[in-house]
């Protein structure tokens, strides 16, 4: 089996070598979904991403999984490389990939952004995407790389708005209507976190003034143990819906949330999905709050076939663009009911429209910050 | 809600002993090895590795007992290798406990890896959890039920592990040839007594202890695995062990102090005080601790001096 592929790999790379030394423009793969990219009038770019661990059920996948939409769609040659859990390679294997082989280089995260930066000035002609932060643009600077961050607070609001209908709803079985409290767990008292924190608490409060937000933080992203035990001081404390974004830490809070027989939203990635094996759990948690990597990669690759300068350019990007929502997954659908989930639908419009807007942690003043946190407890 | 209230319930007191348990067991791992007058550093590598196996045994068999079985083997292999590196091939015990923490750090999430596909946590697995306990009669008493039973299985065997360690280690012949090796291992080697076998059990005893604190993490805290998950309670373990003069009975003081220290800070960063303050609380206790157990044991050796 290993040979077979062996061979099959090295016919491969001669005849795209002969291909190559043909010269040819049109040496894309010629599937039938290239052929409808033609028709668009542009030429299809290959795409490879550099990422840590692509099956994280978090947003690295949720950026493979663009590429895998291109290759869909438009029969775009596409690769996933992993470099594993050390962020000393990013540069390395940045370097490697740049220089020809590849149109376009996608990587994520702000560890990537450095390595990033350096690399593409080496290799001017060279075209980057990076993703989940931003750099520089101003003055013409970093000209072929196109960045973007995410609206996080924007999702939060729509999470804390859903927890305030789910938390006063007379027809959610597990909930208590009287009580107007819900939690948040947070990973670390930093303004990434606390930027999911203002918005999670101005939406809670849209829905009813006199809703109360906890808001706590695990200081670790990876002990579950102390997320559990946080999210059930939480729900002691009567909080009917509990949120986190504490990464593997909040996974413990999801754990409290079942035994608790209260609810919970996740972040990041699809967290009633990693539990299908267990429906009791699966069922408590309402919906996540989704970045979807995915769709900005793919709008980035059709605005450059559409001939855009997209490169050179950096945007925020959020509800309006479709790229922060709350998962529309069929446990959302099952145990949320019609009239709630219409209203989240709303509220995703006014944001798009304007007519919400959500405070945001970065740029503001850190005892503010708290005095808003502080504020909204009991 | 006021502090006051959150502290003087039930559940807190039942949060208390939830989170003194894999302290507990760590601070007996700690303790066993000092009495034969060394050093466990690889407390908190053991308890991890320990995590995953029971995790992953558990599936594989189906059974939660078996699982647990299996880990605390594992564990006692781990402590058997590191006792065999330092004794009998002169490996510097130190350094061995450091170089596991730091492999078995990486080595459990490339063992996550490799078995589940997953680097981070073990949600594609199904593993079982150790049962809860009610116990009869006592559950049925008003507040002291509520507090005391209906606890993980391991928490009961936490403090029966703590009595066994004692009567261990001051009631059998075997303890006291174990505490003998501690104070003066020629004395002991003199009266025939094999020291390098003594201490190579008191490590495959402590390769128990913290097997059982680590699998209580991921099979009776949690139902998963996850990496990274003991969060230095291995070592916080180790400080209880000091603390309590490395004596069963103090230890369990001591790791009973820092589980409320921890369940403290648990319940008040949920409140209005500031979440820096909160989060060095227990680190805070334990260096208070450590200072005030060597001021003791400073004061009882200057007796022993002033004496004569």
């Amino acid at each position: 089996m290993k040979k077979l592929s062996a061979i099959v790999l090295a016919l491969t790379l001669m005849v795209s070598l002969l291909i190559g030394c043909g010269g040819s423009p049109s040496s894309e793969p010629a599937t039938s979904g290239a052929s409808g990219a033609e028709q668009t009038g542009a030429e299809v770019p290959s795409v490879v991403l550099i990422t840590g661990n692509a099956s994280d059920k978090s947003f690295s996948e949720s950026a493979a999984n663009g590429l895998k939409q291109l290759t869909e769609q438009y029969g775009a040659k596409t690769k996933v490389i992993e470099y594993g859990n050390d962020d000393t390679k990013i540069l390395p294997t940045l370097e490697d990939v740049s220089g020809g082989e590849w149109d376009i280089i996608v990587a994520i995260g702000f560890q990537s952004a450095e390595p990033m930066v350096e690399v593409a000035a080496k290799f001017p002609d060279q075209k980057y995407i990076l993703l989940d932060t931003q750099v520089d643009h101003e003055n013409g600077a970093n000209p072929n790389i196109y960045s973007a961050d995410y609206k996080g607070n924007e999702g939060a609001f729509l999470a804390g708005a859903l927890a305030a209908m789910v938390s006063t709803s007379e027809e959610m079985p597990n909930a208590d209507p009287a009580s107007k409290l819900v939690g948040f767990v947070g990973g670390m008292d930093i303004t990434l976190i606390n930027d999911f924190v203002l918005g999670f608490i101005q939406g809670a409060q849209y829905i009813d003034p006199e809703m109360k937000v906890i808001t706590s933080y695990t200081a670790s992203w990876t002990d579950a143990a102390k997320g559990k035990e946080i999210a059930k001081t939480m729900f002691d404390a009567g909080c009917d819906v509990v949120y986190n974004g504490a990464g593997g830490a909040g996974l413990g809070a999801l754990d409290a949330g079942k035994e608790a027989q209260k609810y919970s939203i996740g972040t990041d990635s699809d967290q009633s999905l990693l539990y299908e094996d267990d429906p009791e759990k699966a069922n408590l948690i309402l919906t996540s709050q989704l970045k979807s990597l995915d769709k900005n990669i793919v709008q980035v690759v059709e605005r450059y076939m559409n001939g855009e300068e997209v490169f050179g350019t950096g945007e925020t990007l959020g509800v309006a663009e479709g790229i922060i929502c709350l998962s529309n997954n069929e446990y959302y659908q099952k145990n949320v009911p019609q009239d709630i989930r219409d209203r989240i639908t709303e509220l995703e419009e006014k944001i798009l429209s304007g007519e919400i807007v959500v405070d945001t942690a970065y740029g503001m003043d850190e005892a503010q910050v708290k005095e808003i946190i502080n504020n909204a407890r009991p | 809600m006021d502090i006051a209230s959150l502290i003087f319930s039930p559940t807190f007191l039942a949060t208390i002993i939830r989170m003194t348990t894999p302290l507990l067991y760590a601070s007996l791992a700690g303790i066993v090895v000092a009495q034969v007058g060394m050093m466990n550093l690889a407390i908190e590598s053991t308890m991890l590795t320990a995590a995953l196996m029971g995790v992953l045994f558990s599936a594989w068999t189906h059974s939660a007992w078996l699982g647990l079985l299996i880990a605390v083997a594992i564990g006692v292999l781990m402590s058997f290798v590191i006792a065999y590196a330092a004794l009998v091939l002169k490996a510097d015990m130190f350094m061995n406990g450091v170089a596991f923490n730091l492999m078995m750090a990486g080595g459990t999430t490339f063992i996550l890896y490799v078995v589940t596909g997953s680097k981070g946590m073990s949600s594609g697995v199904m593993s079982l959890t150790l049962p809860t306990v009610d116990i009869p009669l006592l559950r049925d008493i008003p507040v002291l039920g509520e507090v005391l039973s209906g606890h993980n299985v391991l928490t009961y065997i936490a403090v029966l592990m703590a009595v066994l360690m004692h009567v261990f280690l001051f009631k059998t012949k075997l303890g006291l040839r174990l505490r003998m090796v501690g104070q003066n291992d020629s004395a002991a080697e003199s009266v025939g007594i094999n020291s390098v076998r003594i201490k190579i059990l008191a490590m495959c005893i402590a390769g128990v202890m913290a097997a059982l604190g680590g699998c209580f993490m991921s099979m009776g805290y949690v139902s998963w695995f996850q990496t990274n998950m003991t969060a230095g309670r291995g070592f916080i373990g180790m400080a209880s062990a000091a603390l309590g003069g490395n004596h069963p009975l103090g230890g369990a003081l001591a790791s009973l102090l820092f589980g409320t220290a921890d369940a403290v800070a648990n319940t008040a960063s949920t409140l209005n005080i500031p979440s820096e303050l909160v989060r060095m609380l227990p680190y805070l206790v334990t260096m208070i601790g450590l200072v005030a157990a060597a001021k003791s044991a400073g004061k009882m050796k200057r007796k022993k001096v002033d004496k004569p």
